[in-house]
């Protein structure tokens, strides 16, 4: 069966270390994600081609001039508009532009130097719907758009703090088998459930940490790839959709149900022929949403799911195997990257002590807050080429 | 966040276009003005104010005085501000309201209980209180 994205390879995954505080600016993190990224994938700065780019602190610098700053003859930019869901998307974007004939190889990237206080600064202006409805109105930034979906969650379906505790406890988990994580050590139900409380039912180990770090992939036509000593990736297929449903907030807060359909019949699996899921982890009532759309587990049932699932890298049905954004830590943009980067480096099979057994693996991601909701999705399945 | 030194800093302000202007102006007079689309095909209520028909995309959007009736969708007590202005009043009630003419509107909940109980489909009707110098803003009080 030929596939969407014929004749292109994921060839290699790099990322920085997640760090509270960092003098470097945005340019040498993307730099130094890249970097890792083509070293793994044996490749140099020398035959890259292309460049997609996510970062909420790049302005006033662009793709463009990132280009110029790394000294790269680019035949394709991207610049991620999307948030969270960019990685996914520029990876796309990236692979259609191989797979035409455009360029060879793309670095697909996203990095941020962010704290708690710059990161308000950027939500309560990200917008013009929230900088005039919901900003001046005291929506408590991003932690209370996502308290008001998790609190509906929960009174919708049954699901309990114990429930999101349970997904929180696997990834901080995994995130000790990442020598990347900023999160050291174990959270116990404990202080999951007596954290500091932010926007209720939201406490903090509910909340990512916005923190500095990078992450990057590199794609390569086979013609590259093909000249390449490590595993290669095929991209199965990649779906995107934004403002999904529209003009409803709370029927369904994410657009993955849709398109499942079409990425399962374009990827010519189905979820059960999944190894493990890297779900844009934000707030876990995200995760469960993202969990349930993508078919994983049914609608409304998550919190069942993660109770009879162990999802951790020991498990049956590993998820965020790094630990996400949620316990590895959120570098800004780099949130819609930091899951394509563990699912690459999974697929490799180069996790190290987190590596979880597969072949075959999804990636999702969410981002641009918007009017009360992220109004863009996006996910792929990838696949080893044996 | 309480922090002392940080209750006199000013709540962020809409910077009101020539779209959102009747939205406010309504709210400087305590009338909640949303708008509606005018193709009588449609006629659906909008909110926040658009240039267009989010529904059909029709130019034709008029503005009206909402019941400013409505019910909870969801809610969270904000313990930690996004912004200082709001320090001095946390913690406090902040929610999705859909109005009876259908949008949903953010708003906060003054005087609502602070503590875990659910507030979901609960009634509010509206009020103004004044945001900053000739600023009213619209929130919503329990009416049980």
């Amino acid at each position: 069966m030929s596939s969407l994205f014929e004749g292109v390879r994921v060839v290699g995954a790099g990322q920085t270390v997640y760090a509270k505080r960092s003098p470097h600016t945005v340019q040498k993190l993307l730099y130094d994600a890249g970097s890792a990224a083509l070293s793994d994938a044996g490749l140099g700065w020398g035959q890259v081609d292309g460049l997609a780019v996510t970062s909420f602190a790049l302005p006033p610098d662009n793709v463009a001039t990132v280009a110029e700053h790394l000294g790269i003859e680019a035949r394709f930019l991207f610049q991620g508009l999307y948030g969270g869901a960019s990685g996914i998307i520029g990876m796309a974007h990236a692979a259609r532009a191989i797979r035409d004939g455009a360029c060879d190889v793309v670095v697909v990237a996203a990095a941020d130097a962010f704290d708690v206080a710059s990161h308000n600064e950027m939500l309560d202006r990200f917008n013009g719907s929230v900088r005039e409805f919901m900003s001046p109105q005291g929506f408590g930034g991003a932690n209370g758009i996502f308290a008001l979906h998790t609190r509906l969650y929960m009174e919708r379906y049954g699901a309990t703090r114990e429930d999101f505790g349970r997904f929180c406890i696997a990834l901080r988990a995994n995130a000790l088998l990442n020598p990347n994580a900023l999160f050291k050590v174990p959270l116990t139900m404990a202080d999951y459930l007596n954290a500091k409380q932010i926007a209720d039912p939201l406490r903090l180990y509910d909340c990512v940490l916005p923190c500095v770090g990078g992450d990057a992939i590199v794609l390569a036509s086979e013609r590259v790839a093909r000249t390449l000593a490590g595993p290669t990736l095929r991209i199965l297929a990649s779906e995107e959709i934004h403002n999904f449903p529209a003009n409803d907030v709370y029927s369904v807060p994410g657009g993955w149900v849709g398109f499942a359909d079409r990425l399962y019949e374009r990827a010519g699996c189905r979820p059960s022929d999944l190894h493990f899921a890297q779900v844009y982890d934000d707030y876990p009532v995200m995760c469960f949403i993202q969990l349930e759309g993508l078919g994983i587990c049914q609608k409304g049932t998550a919190h069942q799911f993660v109770k009879s699932t162990d999802i951790t890298t020991k498990g049956v049905f590993p998820v965020n195997t790094g630990g996400g954004q949620l316990s590895a830590g959120q570098a800004g943009a780099a949130g819609g990257m930091i899951g394509v980067y563990e699912g690459v480096t999974q697929l490799m099979g180069r996790a190290g002590a987190r590596q979880v057994k597969c072949k075959r693996g999804a990636v999702s991601g969410y981002g641009m807050v918007a009017y009360g909701r992220g109004l863009s999705s996006s996910a792929a399945v990838l696949e080893r080429v044996d | 966040m309480s922090n002392p030194t940080a209750t006199h800093v000013p709540k962020p302000q809409p910077r009101v276009t020539e779209v959102t202007r009747p939205f406010w102006e309504g709210a400087n007079e305590r009338e909640l003005m949303i708008q509606r689309c005018a193709d009588p095909a449609c006629g659906k209520a909008v909110f926040y104010p658009r240039v267009c028909c989010p529904f059909c995309q029709s130019p034709d959007l008029t503005w009206f005085k909402a019941s400013g009736m409505g019910r909870i969708i969801s809610h969270t007590t904000v313990f930690r501000t996004h912004h200082d202005g709001f320090n001095g009043e946390a913690p406090y009630v902040f929610a999705a309201v859909e109005l009876a003419e259908g949008p949903c509107v953010y708003a906060q909940i003054p005087e609502a209980p602070t503590d875990e109980r659910s507030l979901i489909g609960e009634p509010v009707a509206v009020d103004f209180i004044q945001h900053g110098p000739g600023r009213r803003m619209p929130v919503f009080r329990l009416l049980n």
